[in-house]
């Protein structure tokens, strides 16, 4: 059965280029035969293909395609995949400074530093307040409660002479600790929140200390004492604590502090003791006296002669 | 050895870092990609700049070609981009017939048919009508664009309907359409020289 016009017609550029299977096209050669006009169409539009032959090939100018290669990459010869076709990435793990630059270019580094430069304000702003406890008198043998959670005065002003030696060291090691953070972090980059909860840690370890009562004794006998004894353990712990406190005092001749420190011994019961410490501290005061008086008497001697030239004159 | 490989053979010795392949591959079609922009955009200066963008476009994205179904599909592509981008912007330069220089640079220059007659010893350009081809040329510039893209990939590139219509993004009767469109309007061009050929 011959194709119709229509079916001739969508066949007629396939056949001009010879893109039909054989049966086809020996449909559209016998088709084609009835339809003068339409056999007269492929004659012209043969002609037309022929005339377009002569269409030259124009060719690019000479060293067109060396040109052309010395401005292409060639991927790496070694990678198979297609994926990374230039080879950037350093065969040895990045230096220092590398690590330092990358570090700095991450996002939760201002926020690690910021913390750090909190932290360690606040541990400077610890030490200060520790050290100038230390010198003066001990604020802390008066008013200790804010700072303990011991129950009675007692415990609370025993408890509380430690820290300020205790918040100088933990600042000063605070300070170490920043200065050591802040390189560390600048090299391990996210290991600076860590470092930033361990400083945290260390500012936090004092106050524990404060809060904590001091090991028992009798723990270090191996003999874990029940609830009672261990708090009357702790009692004694204290005491022991305020009289080595008082010895250092007196050896320092600090005895105004002593004096302080006695008569919280003798709040706490400690009345046989502080008898004898009284005594002692008075002999002690007596002796810093007698050292005093040659160094006024000679004061006062020298004084006298002055007033002797200025009579005579 | 290289020379016998299929174009997607070599596109995977290029990426597997062989410069020689893309070097067969530019050899194959660099010619043929020029005839196609230049008889686009007419300007031989250009064209040669828009073929080395091909190229070049080609080996920035070779990672990316084995989900191509066929290299001359992916070239040609690129190629008619580029080309509608060119003529986009220097639309002006579009009509430059084969006897003016090869570009506004060379005004006073070698033509086209210069060039042609130079490079092509022996050929039939010598004894034709340069008043002929230059017709041809002037009746292809005729032809609308769509049309003439179809004609220059099927009748000078010799693509198929079918990977013509891959390339435009188009229905293959659609190509068809197209190119029977154009065979009608270069016939009405070239009518006068209808006897002679």
């Amino acid at each position: 059965m011959n194709p119709t016009r229509q079916e001739l017609d969508d066949l007629l550029v396939d056949y001009l280029y010879d893109e039909l299977d054989a049966a086809d096209r020996a449909a559209f050669e016998r088709g084609v035969a009835a339809y003068p006009d339409l056999a007269a169409e492929v004659e012209a539009h043969r002609r037309t293909r022929s005339m377009a032959q002569a269409l030259p090939q124009v060719p690019l100018s000479a060293g067109f395609i060396a040109g052309l290669m010395a401005r292409v990459e060639v991927p790496p010869a070694s990678s198979p995949a297609p994926a990374p076709r230039r080879s950037t990435a350093p065969t040895s793990p990045p230096g220092f400074f590398a690590r330092l630059a990358s570090f700095f270019r991450k996002p939760n580094f201002a926020m690690a530093l910021s913390a750090l430069v909190v932290a360690g304000v606040a541990a400077l702003v610890i030490a200060k307040g520790a050290h100038e406890e230390d010198e003066g008198t001990s604020q802390l043998l008066r008013e200790p409660a804010s700072i303990t959670s011991a129950d009675t005065p007692a415990e609370r002003a025993v408890v509380a002479p430690p820290a300020p030696q205790a918040a100088v060291e933990a600042a000063t090691a605070e300070e170490a600790a920043v200065e050591e953070a802040t390189v560390e972090a600048a090299a391990k980059g996210g290991e600076a929140q860590e470092k930033q909860e361990e400083d945290e840690e260390a500012k936090a370890a004092p106050r524990a200390k404060k809060a904590a009562p001091p090991a028992p004794r009798r723990g270090a006998e191996g003999v874990a004492p029940p609830a009672a004894e261990k708090a009357s353990d702790d009692r004694g712990t204290t005491i022991e604590a305020l009289w080595k406190r008082f010895d250092e005092l007196v050896a320092k001749e600090r005895l105004g502090e002593a004096e302080d420190v006695l008569a919280q011994l003798a709040r706490a019961g400690e009345t046989g003791r502080v008898r004898e410490a009284r005594a002692a501290l008075a002999r002690a005061a007596a002796a810093k006296a007698a050292r005093a008086q040659p160094a006024a008497a000679t004061k006062q001697g020298t004084l006298e002669k002055v007033l002797d030239r200025d009579d005579e004159r | 050895m290289e020379h016998t490989l299929s174009d997607e053979q070599l596109m995977e010795r290029f990426l597997e870092g062989h410069a020689s392949a893309f070097e067969v591959l530019v050899n194959r079609y660099s010619q043929r990609i020029f005839n196609f922009i230049l008889r686009h955009i007419g300007d031989a200066s250009v064209a040669e700049d828009l073929v080395q963008d091909v190229f070049l476009r080609v080996v920035k994205n070779a990672a990316g070609f084995r989900a191509q179904a066929k290299f001359t599909t992916w070239l040609y592509t690129i190629a008619r981009n580029l080309s509608i981008d060119a003529l986009r912007k220097a639309r002006h330069r579009r009509h430059v017939p084969l006897d003016r220089p090869l570009s506004s640079e060379d005004e006073g220059g070698a033509t086209l048919l210069d060039r042609i007659a130079d490079n092509a010893p022996g050929s039939d350009v010598k004894t034709r009508d340069r008043r002929f081809v230059a017709a041809l040329e002037a009746a292809l510039r005729e032809v609308p664009d769509d049309q003439r893209e179809v004609f220059l990939m099927r009748e000078i590139e010799g693509l198929k309907f079918r990977e013509i219509a891959d390339i435009l993004g188009v229905p293959e009767n659609t190509v068809k359409s197209r190119m029977r469109y154009a065979l009608e309007a270069l016939r009405g061009h070239l009518a006068a020289f209808a006897e002679t050929v």
